[in-house]
């Protein structure tokens, strides 16, 4: 890939974007599900993106593997992908060969919803076999079946007997665990997780979780974990963006970010999610409703529903200000120049 | 204490799987001797991982679908013989809240014909006003406002927690008794789902109605059930009960220790802590093949010899009921 030279490599931050825009363009009107946002992924860290549904957190990861669904469109900035090995490599501006040497084998993702990812009339093994020589074409048997059984040993899954199985033999919790052995399967340096847990109980989910973590500790994979579940974030991930209608209200390292909840939303998310320990009296919904991107907002775009809103909020649209090492809010809380009120 | 309004007794459910050439027709044991009281004007809640047929106890007590065994009793009378009127004003008296809003609701028809459909069997010989009248009166109850602009809406216009809320007034528009609520939240944005389950709280005050909340996750269980009492399902049976905050404190069956274990708690610094949830497998017994004697046996830690055979009875503690043979549990 011959773009290496045009970019500096970053040896701390594996994904970087760069004042991203996604739009879907339709007939009438045209819906940004990501505005201007600026962000670098650590390397082997496990970050967490939270929002709610249509905050705009898949769109903003398929982008990473350029899969973004018509009609979207990136319509500003750049996606950079800096490998291990010292290539730079702009997402978007791959060419079709290009693409297949890089996803899956760079980049690969566990979808929403096992249950519906694996071909129903094929065993497991000829699943693998299938990806496996997609993307290498050489192979030889002898090395897809070792590489299989290596990755289902990783997931605790008994692989002689898994990968003679076709899926409905597989309990959900299973099926899940064969997904992340899926993405394992070419040696990737970072996994994007959409929701991997949703339908599956809390138990298999504290599984599948302690057996992400390891992987992320032990095998030094960049986990990119797509939720709306801030408890588990709070248990498993380093770092946590908030996002809410398409944009990142808040980042940072998530001691801090639970500690300090600098940005009302995040306050307000935190306070929404019930929990065993928490007082009952603290736990509070957010008032009004999810903001619907279709409609083009001036000022905040949380501030219809904000606590803590100010005249400025309405009419002027946040900056992004450091508060921290690390640590970004969108919010004109933190934005002392201008602000009127205090 | 008063006199339970739904009672489940002995119910057994059994699904049959269609057979094919190489096998027989085969039966699935959803349900095993399960008996549950409901009284007037509390909330239960129903916690258990999926598959594990709380859902069925929801559509048995609506009588939605009839059980292979046992009864069900309504203000101690067997629903299955009920007839006229009585079995009339059962139906009212108990309602259902379905999970997905959006299939619950008829899209081709507004609010309005909605929500007036039930009020019309009811009572055939009510004006239009007067239906209008209510309809209107049960969605400010729900807090859609305004009501007039909603009634005119259809199902696709409306959020998904504006959504919960029409299937909300259209089951309290026949002034019922209890309402089972199947999973109310769990397609809800983080954000409205105290608001759902506030409103559910505030339908059980001010109107008395008792809920049966059904869900799969606990701390929403706790919210809700506050004051009331939570049970807790294993493979089609009911493994403890108990008043909510005991159950949560002190947890008496492995299972529920397992369950209260695994849910996140969204504070990184009591999250972050290693814990081990006590449990031995990951993976599920198969409904097919289970015989008598513990369910959970294959999974808990404890695990004696003499859970593997026979019928397991229930420990009764203060306001708790145990299904297990532990010896320590007090």
């Amino acid at each position: 890939m011959e773009q290496t030279n045009k970019y500096i490599y970053d040896k701390d931050n594996i994904i970087e974007l760069d004042n991203l825009s996604i739009d879907y363009v339709m007939k009438h009107v045209s819906l940004r599900a990501n505005k201007n946002i600026s962000l670098k992924i650590k390397r082997n860290s496990f970050t967490a993106f939270v929002g709610e549904s249509g905050s705009g957190k898949t769109t903003l990861a398929v982008s990473f593997i350029d899969c973004l669904v018509e009609p979207g469109v990136i319509s500003e900035g750049q996606v950079l992908f800096h490998s291990k090995n010292g290539e730079v490599i702009n997402i978007n501006k791959l060419n079709d060969h290009e693409k297949r040497n890089f996803r899956w084998n760079k980049i690969s993702m566990v979808f929403q919803g096992a249950q519906s990812s694996l071909n129903p009339v094929m065993t497991i093994y000829s699943q693998f076999k299938e990806t496996y020589v997609q993307h290498r074409p050489k192979a030889k048997e002898e090395e897809i079946k070792a590489k299989s059984t290596e990755v289902l040993k990783i997931v605790n899954l008994d692989a002689p007997r898994i990968l003679k199985m076709y899926p409905h033999e597989l309990s959900g919790g299973m099926k899940q665990r064969v997904m992340i052995a899926f993405a394992l399967i070419l040696d990737p340096e970072l996994i994007i997780l959409d929701e991997p847990t949703t339908a599956l109980d809390v138990i298999t989910q504290e599984y599948i979780f302690s057996i992400l973590k390891n992987i992320n500790k032990t095998l030094g994979i960049t986990m990119v974990l797509l939720t709306h579940d801030i408890a588990i974030v709070a248990r498993y991930a380093d770092y946590i963006a908030v996002m809410y209608g398409g944009e990142i209200m808040e980042y940072g390292n998530v001691d801090e970010v639970f500690e300090y909840k600098y940005h009302p939303y995040t306050e307000g998310l935190i306070r929404a999610t019930p929990s065993l320990i928490l007082p009952l009296d603290e736990m509070r919904p957010i008032e009004g409703n999810p903001v619907s991107l279709v409609d083009k907002c001036i000022g905040c775009i949380f501030a219809p529903r904000c606590p803590k809103k100010f005249n400025r909020c309405e009419i002027e649209e946040p900056v992004t200000v450091t508060v921290k090492t690390d640590h970004y809010v969108k919010c004109h809380l933190y934005n002392m120049e201008g602000n009127t009120h205090e | 204490m008063n006199n339970p309004i739904i009672e489940l007794k002995d119910i057994d459910m059994n699904f049959a799987r269609r057979g094919n050439l190489l096998r027989g027709e085969r039966k699935v044991h959803v349900l095993k001797k399960l008996n549950l009281e409901i009284y007037p004007g509390e909330i239960l809640a129903v916690v258990g991982e999926s598959g594990c047929g709380k859902t069925t106890v929801g559509k048995i007590i609506t009588g939605l679908l009839k059980p292979s065994k046992g009864t069900l009793l309504y203000n101690g009378d067997s629903v299955y013989k009920l007839i006229g009127f009585g079995n009339k004003e059962y139906k009212a008296c108990v309602q259902f809240i379905q999970q997905d809003s959006y299939a619950a609701l008829n899209p081709v028809r507004t609010i309005f014909q909605s929500l007036s459909a039930p009020i019309r069997v009811k009572n055939r010989h009510i004006s239009q006003e007067e239906i209008r009248r209510l309809v209107l009166a049960n969605l400010v109850k729900v807090g859609l406002t305004p009501p007039e602009e909603i009634i005119m809406k259809y199902p696709h216009q409306l959020s998904g927690g504006q959504r919960q809320r029409v299937l909300m007034a259209r089951a309290i528009s026949l002034d019922p008794k209890l309402i089972v609520a199947d999973e109310p939240v769990s397609m809800i944005d983080v954000s409205l789902r105290l608001s759902i389950l506030n409103l559910m709280i505030k339908l059980n005050k001010e109107m008395n109605i008792s809920f049966v909340y059904i869900t799969h996750d606990l701390a929403t269980a706790r919210y809700i059930a506050n004051n009331g009492r939570i049970a807790v399902m294993y493979l089609g049976e009911i493994v403890e009960i108990n008043e909510v905050n005991d159950l949560l404190q002190n947890p008496r069956h492995p299972y529920t220790q397992a369950l209260i274990a695994s849910v996140p708690v969204p504070d990184p610094k009591i999250a972050k802590l290693d814990k081990k949830i006590p449990i031995k497998s990951m993976d599920l017994m198969n409904l097919e093949k289970r015989d008598d004697g513990c369910s959970f046996y294959p999974r808990c830690p404890y695990g004696f010899e003499a859970c593997k055979h026979g019928e397991i009875p229930y420990k009764s503690i203060a306001e708790c009921r145990v299904k297990c043979i532990k010896e320590d549990i007090k």
